[in-house]
């Protein structure tokens, strides 16, 4: 599903030079659910991004379900990252102005497609998580773990091959952490969504199929 | 795509009403500055009705009031010795002087329609030689000598005015402050005698005649000549001494019609280029204002974009939303201002303001006000989508 080869990192300032990640081999495959584990600043988010096609890495290449990332040239990426990607970020980044359904629907409006069907995937969406009832409710309407099922909802919208989850529990107490782990391992089981996430909680990782530890930009194996 | 912009656009109304602010109070500047500068350019290219090129005006001064006893007969000598040189075409009187603010307005009711005009003496050569355009009627001529009226020649526009489509000439109509006067009859309509210059609108105007044998009690003081060949500044120290030959304590001012026509237009253009300036510095100001509100606008929606392009957007299709946003709400203020500002024309609040000069004026502020919408938002927009989406996601 998702491959990493020799992923290296390095951000430069006008006199320092940081190494984010070095030497990165991953191998994620179809149907996995893996955590990514590891102290703060020790390149985990870095790590996602990359995945994710949010950043380039300095050196290495990536493979999404057998294709390499050959170049990151922003219409390209942009296609890949609305076609196969899904994300969950921990501050839900939804848009205030928006209604639940609409902000369910932003992935799709960057596809060719009909606004009917737009509405009725974002509605089969938002059923999945449950919140087929607060589709007209604006997001500051909604508890934290309402609206980090909306980022959900907007995330698997679009059908992606992959999930990428940024500490999707890390600004919610343990219960909705836990209702939010359960939407996840459901996706994962059910519908065989591939996911990564990113997470602080050794709980919640060991409910995951695989912990990837990161430390100082590496794997630890 | 254009739902959720209006989407968008509705839900964050309370945000947005800084930028429509700023739009409206910016187009409503534009409109003024456009609508004066066409209505100047439609004034100084609209016809003058006559012509200036080859014409030399002599300005006499009798050095006293003008006592029409003495002064008629010594001034139609003048004209008489001038008519008499073979190089001199023709004579022309006016009253008042062209390219000259002087000019005398007046009223009356003509055709049951109170018209206020310009009007001037001339004599019944004047007109011709200057070139002015008959369309209807005749020039004044030996026939109105000794009549019970007084003949009148009005311009076009006044003709409009008062008759609208009717035939005015042998129209006949007095003055109801002196009705014992003679009643004013137009024996012809010309085309017009925009008499101070390209830079004057076009308003009625009327043609009084000056018979050199009555002469007038209101004087006459300019003599208007035209050449058989072109003559130069030399000529006119002959001219000179000819007429102080004749009334030697009169004084001349002689100059062309051309270096009058000059000087206005100079006397004109100083205060335009300064204006002119003033309306840069403005339009500039009012720009950097515009560009601050939007760049604090578009620097707000930093992780918005951030998301958008995690979610799939390409910078430019972000980068055409951010513009398409900014023009709905330009175009949503331009729209309020607008009904404010078609209600000028509909009460004829402003004389100058009419539908041709409201519509141009109109489209070249829209023109110019979403061209500057458009280069205030490229340079802040462009910033925040070079932002990398992992950056952009936690822009504070």
């Amino acid at each position: 599903m998702l491959k990493l080869e020799e992923i290296n990192k390095t951000y430069h300032t006008d006199k320092i030079e940081t190494i984010a990640l070095k030497d990165i081999n991953l191998t994620v495959k179809k149907g996995e659910f893996i955590s990514i584990m590891g102290p703060s600043g020790c390149g985990k988010s870095t790590l996602l991004n990359i995945m994710g096609l949010l950043d380039a890495p300095t050196e290495g290449q990536i493979k999404i379900s057998g294709a390499v990332i050959e170049s990151y040239d922003d219409k390209n990426v942009a296609q890949l990252r609305n076609q196969k990607i899904g994300f969950i970020f921990q501050s839900f980044h939804l848009i205030q102005d928006l209604r639940v359904i609409d902000n369910v629907e932003l992935p799709l409006l960057y596809r060719k497609m009909s606004a009917k069907e737009r509405r009725r995937l974002a509605n089969q969406a938002l059923e999945r998580v449950g919140l087929k009832a607060r589709t007209d409710h604006f997001p500051a309407q909604l508890s934290g773990g309402q609206q980090q099922r909306v980022a959900i909802a907007r995330a698997i919208v679009g059908k992606p091959d992959l999930l990428l989850a940024d500490e999707p529990t890390g600004n919610l107490d343990s219960h909705m952490g836990n209702e939010i782990m359960q939407i996840l391992e459901s996706l994962n089981k059910d519908d065989g969504t591939t996911i990564v996430m990113v997470t602080h909680d050794d709980e919640l990782a060991q409910r995951t199929e695989r912990i990837v530890r990161v430390y100082d930009g590496q794997l630890i194996h | 795509m254009l739902a959720h912009i209006a989407k968008l656009i509705w839900n964050r109304k309370q945000a947005n009403i800084l930028i429509i602010t700023e739009v409206a109070i910016t187009f409503a500047v534009i409109f003024f500055i456009s609508a004066l500068a066409l209505s100047n350019y439609q004034t100084y290219h609209q016809p003058l009705g006559f012509k200036w090129q080859d014409t030399w005006e002599i300005k006499v001064n009798t050095g006293a009031e003008w006592n029409n006893d003495v002064d008629k007969d010594q001034f139609s000598q003048l004209v008489y010795a001038l008519k008499k040189q073979p190089e001199i075409a023709s004579v022309g009187l006016t009253l008042m002087p062209v390219f000259e603010r002087s000019s005398m307005t007046s009223s009356r009711e003509v055709n049951g329609q109170e018209i206020y005009f310009k009007a001037n003496y001339v004599d019944q050569h004047g007109p011709k030689s200057w070139g002015v355009e008959l369309i209807a009627g005749r020039w004044f001529g030996e026939q109105d000598n000794g009549q019970n009226y007084t003949e009148v020649m009005i311009n076009q526009r006044f003709a409009q005015q008062a008759f609208n489509d009717s035939n005015p000439i042998g129209f006949e109509f007095g003055n109801s402050l002196h009705p014992e006067r003679k009643l004013l009859r137009i024996v012809g309509v010309f085309q017009d005698f925009r008499q101070m210059g390209e830079f004057s609108k076009s308003m009625p105007y009327l043609f009084y005649r000056y018979q050199l044998e009555e002469g007038n009690s209101r004087g006459m003081n300019n003599i208007n000549i035209t050449f058989n060949t072109m003559k130069n500044a030399s000529y006119e120290e002959d001219l000179l001494k000819l007429l102080k030959g004749i009334t030697p304590n009169w004084e001349f001012t002689i100059r062309t019609w051309q270096a009058k026509r000059q000087a206005q237009i100079k006397e004109v253009l100083i205060p335009l280029s300064v204006m002119a300036i003033v309306v840069a510095f403005l339009l500039i100001m009012v720009a950097m204002g515009l560009f601050g509100v939007l760049w604090q606008n578009i620097s707000r929606r930093t992780q918005e974009i951030g998301l958008r392009r995690a979610l799939g957007a390409s910078k430019l299709s972000i980068q055409l939303q951010i513009i398409g946003e900014l023009i709905v709400l330009a175009l949503f203020g331009i729209g309020i201002v607008s009904l404010l500002l078609i209600q000028l024309p509909i009460l004829q609040l402003v004389d100058e303001l009419t539908w041709s000069i409201f519509w141009l004026s109109m489209s070249c502020s829209m023109v110019i006000m979403l061209v500057m919408v458009v280069l205030c938002a490229l340079y802040p927009s462009r910033t925040a989508i070079r932002i990398p989406p992992a950056h952009a996601l936690h822009y504070e």
